[in-house]
């Protein structure tokens, strides 16, 4: 699984948030329709938030764009509005994942809000430097070395 | 509801699933017991309301016998006739007012699909009311049971089940209604497991218990139920008295088959004449009601006399009964419940089976008490074993008839002359190759069990309107849902109900623990797509090989050709359907 890590993501709103990582994901492998993966994704978050509090947010998509599961992480030291009524949120993962992986998908979703729940976790990340330290704090690091900032 | 405890809840529910993990066999025991205290509801109520009207006819000379034997001799002959009278114009005014096809049934509940006629079915009713409350010489247990299996077979259209399960309420609706009827609440599960389903497998003899057992302890409640005819005093008989009950068991099943060919011999006779039901039914009475002034016993099922005889309280007071006295009883009750029944008649004709056995035990016991002065064994015991023996050979279910036999006398001693006298009747009787006293009629054209299985197809046995839900419901509908449907299925439908695809509640145990994930979470998230489906137009046996490569014991229908969610089918109900389907293509034994 790759990961993306952007640790200075500035946006004016979810979509626009959503927008910047989906495509910036566009050229990672598994990756096979990087325009749709933004539209389904926005379409998702249309349908329902995906702001889960604690000024966490976790865009995702089920979604034919992709193959395998691409992740994007990213930080917004001042904030994106996202909830519905406009919290904001400082930390942002965004996951596309293939239709027929749903099992995998819940499971993959589930461990990483536990850890995002931890007020510890959350605090280090939003302090936190290294890319690589970043992601390790989110237990993303075990597979592929993780990508650099993209924008 | 807020969300939280809406989580809580299903987790939960969740919890209890897993541990239980019930199926819709589970499913089934619930309702059984429904079935099996509505069941015994409508029989208490049938009973007090004939007893009402027989007290309203007899002037309030009491209920049963003893009204009866205290009437003036007109209206001993008067009563059954107009109640005949009475029946047979409310038959006549149902089958003008209500056309659907009435089920006939003596005591045998047609099963069926699972789609009794309720309308039919009720006026019927009233007409059993009116005769057995008018003292003709039938059995108020059968329209008791179909009472009790209507009120099933209405639940079963209700809660819209597939054919194989609702057929299976009825059968438990059935056993509740024998269960109530004559406080027996295991012969009631057999009995209709081993004469109305034809099978003792646990998936359809589990419930049939529930549902007994819940009618007993209704019946139990509301009044007071205690053995229908204890017998006291039985020592288990010496091996050389068996002897003796061999016999008695022949000549219960000469004497079943005798009684059977009377009930069909003055069916034919009451056929040949041209005269309207109502007439048909007044004449039938006019036979109990004029056999009635010598034999008031006659009048009514025969529970009296039963008891009378089991206990030993003759008219001069307690004793033996004389042979002639036992002989004229017999032959009073054939030709009595043979008029009424032939006439036309609504009601049963399992009481009026007791007696004739009770009569057949009591003459062998007679012979024998001659020919051998130091018989210990009384006229009682003879008297019960009679009547198991001519049960089991009248019904051909002798594993019913014992236990019923036992469960009405609560003696153990009793059981091996029995069980041996039981089963000489009924194989004797098989002897004569006639139909059981719940042969079936001819097929029901519309119950889907009797088509070829060739024919059949999942959209006719599948269940319609399954749980569904919105690709973008949010997690706490889904939630909800599972919660109040009780189901482990909820079918994402699009557009046109195109089935898109299906959320599992076992998926959902790992989002219960993050409350804020299943808070960003919607059904289409959760949804597995594509989900193996079942077509309506497809045969039985297609449908039996994808549950088998799938491994899911629920499967969607989809409608040919659109996709459109149709329904549901259950493995169990397929298998339920299949071995029914299979029994009925068999040749009949």
């Amino acid at each position: 699984m790759a990961v993306l890590v952007n640790l200075d993501l500035a946006a004016v709103d979810a979509a626009d948030a959503i927008r910047q990582l989906a495509s910036s994901l566009g050229q990672m492998p598994g990756v096979v329709d990087g325009a749709r993966l933004v539209t389904d994704m926005l379409a998702r978050e249309a349908v329902l938030t995906t702001y889960v509090g604690d000024g966490v947010a976790l865009p995702h998509a089920r979604t034919d764009a992709v193959t395998k599961r691409v992740v994007a992480v990213a930080r917004s030291p001042k904030g994106v509005p996202f909830g519905p009524k406009g919290e904001l949120a400082h930390l942002i993962v965004v996951v596309g994942c293939p239709r027929q992986d749903v099992s995998a998908y819940l499971t993959f979703s589930k461990l990483l809000l536990r850890r995002l729940r931890l007020p510890k976790v959350r605090t280090e990340l939003l302090t936190v430097r290294e890319p690589a330290k970043f992601l390790q704090l989110l237990e993303l690091n075990d597979e592929a070395p993780a990508g650099s900032a993209a924008s | 509801m807020n969300e939280g405890n809406l989580f809580f809840l299903l987790r939960g529910w969740l919890w209890l699933r897993r541990k239980a993990r019930p199926t819709d066999v589970q499913w089934n025991l619930a309702m059984a017991a429904c079935v099996g205290v509505v069941g015994a509801g409508l029989g208490l109520l049938f009973k007090a309301a004939t007893r009402v009207l027989t007290q309203m006819l007899t002037d309030g000379a009491g209920s049963g016998l003893a009204a009866f034997a205290q009437l003036p001799p007109w209206q001993r002959v008067a009563i059954p006739t107009v109640g005949g009278l009475l029946a047979g114009l409310t038959l006549m005014l149902g089958q003008k007012l209500i056309r659907q096809k009435p089920t006939e049934y003596m005591e045998a509940i047609t099963l069926g699909d699972g789609k009794l006629p309720v309308r039919s079915s009720l006026y019927r009713s009233l007409a059993s009311m009116l005769s057995i409350a008018s003292g003709t010489a039938i059995g108020r247990e059968g329209p008791l049971v179909q009472l009790s299996a209507l009120a099933a077979s209405v639940l079963g259209q209700v809660r819209k089940l597939p054919p194989a399960r609702r057929r299976l309420l009825v059968a438990c609706g059935a056993a509740a209604g024998v269960a109530a009827a004559y406080n027996a609440p295991i012969a009631a599960a057999l009995f209709v497991s081993e004469i109305t389903v034809g099978s003792l497998a646990m998936e359809s003899l589990g419930p049939l218990i529930f549902a007994s057992v819940a009618s007993i302890v209704t019946v139990h409640i509301f009044s007071d139920a205690s053995p229908l005819y204890r017998l006291e005093h039985f020592a288990l008989p010496h091996w050389t008295e068996l002897g003796c009950f061999c016999v008695v068991g022949v000549a219960c099943g000469l004497m079943a088959a005798l009684f059977l060919a009377m009930l069909e011999q003055f069916k034919k006779w009451f056929r040949k004449i041209s005269v309207p039901l109502a007439v048909k039914l007044a004449l039938g009475g006019l036979l109990v009601g004029l056999i009635a002034l010598a034999n008031p016993e006659v009048t009514g099922n025969g529970y009296d006399a039963l008891k009378s005889l089991l206990h030993g309280e003759t008219v001069t007071g307690p004793g033996e009964w004389l042979w002639q006295a036992v002989l004229v009883i017999l032959l009073a009750r054939m030709v009595a419940t043979s008029a009424a029944f032939g006439s036309g008649a609504v009601g049963g004709v399992f009481t009026p089976t007791l007696v004739v056995g009770a009569c057949t035990g009591s003459l062998c016991w007679q012979a024998f008490a001659m020919a051998f002065p130091d018989l210990r064994i009384d006229q009682a015991g003879f008297a019960t074993v009679g009547m198991g023996a001519v049960l089991a050979a009248a019904t051909q279910a002798p594993f019913m008839s014992i236990l019923m036999i036992f469960e009405m006398t609560l003696s153990y001693e009793i059981m091996i002359p029995l069980m041996l006298a039981s089963v000489i009747g009924y194989y004797t009787f098989r002897g004569f190759r006639m139909h059981s006293l719940y042969h079936h009629g001819t097929p029901d054209a519309y119950d889907i069990f009797n088509r070829p299985l060739e024919t059949l197809t999942v959209a006719d046995i599948m269940q319609t309107e399954p749980q569904t839900i919105g690709p973008q419901a949010g997690f706490g509908e889904v939630a909800r849902q599972f919660l109040s449907g009780g189901l482990d299925r909820q079918y994402v439908i699009g557009a046109d109900r195109r089935l898109l695809g299906v959320v599992r509640l076992e998926d959902l145990a790992e989002h219960l623990h993050s409350r804020a994930l299943a808070g960003a979470f919607i059904a289409g998230d959760i949804a597995h797509d594509n989900p193996p489906t079942l077509d309506t137009r497809m045969p039985l046996p297609e449908a039996l090989v994808l549950f088998t490569h799938e491994h899911e014991h629920e499967l969607p229908v989809v409608r040919a050709g659109t996709g459109e969610l149709a329904g549901t089918l259950t493995r169990n109900d397929l298998l339920l359907t299949l071995a029914e389907a299979g029994k009925r293509t068999a040749p009949h034994r």
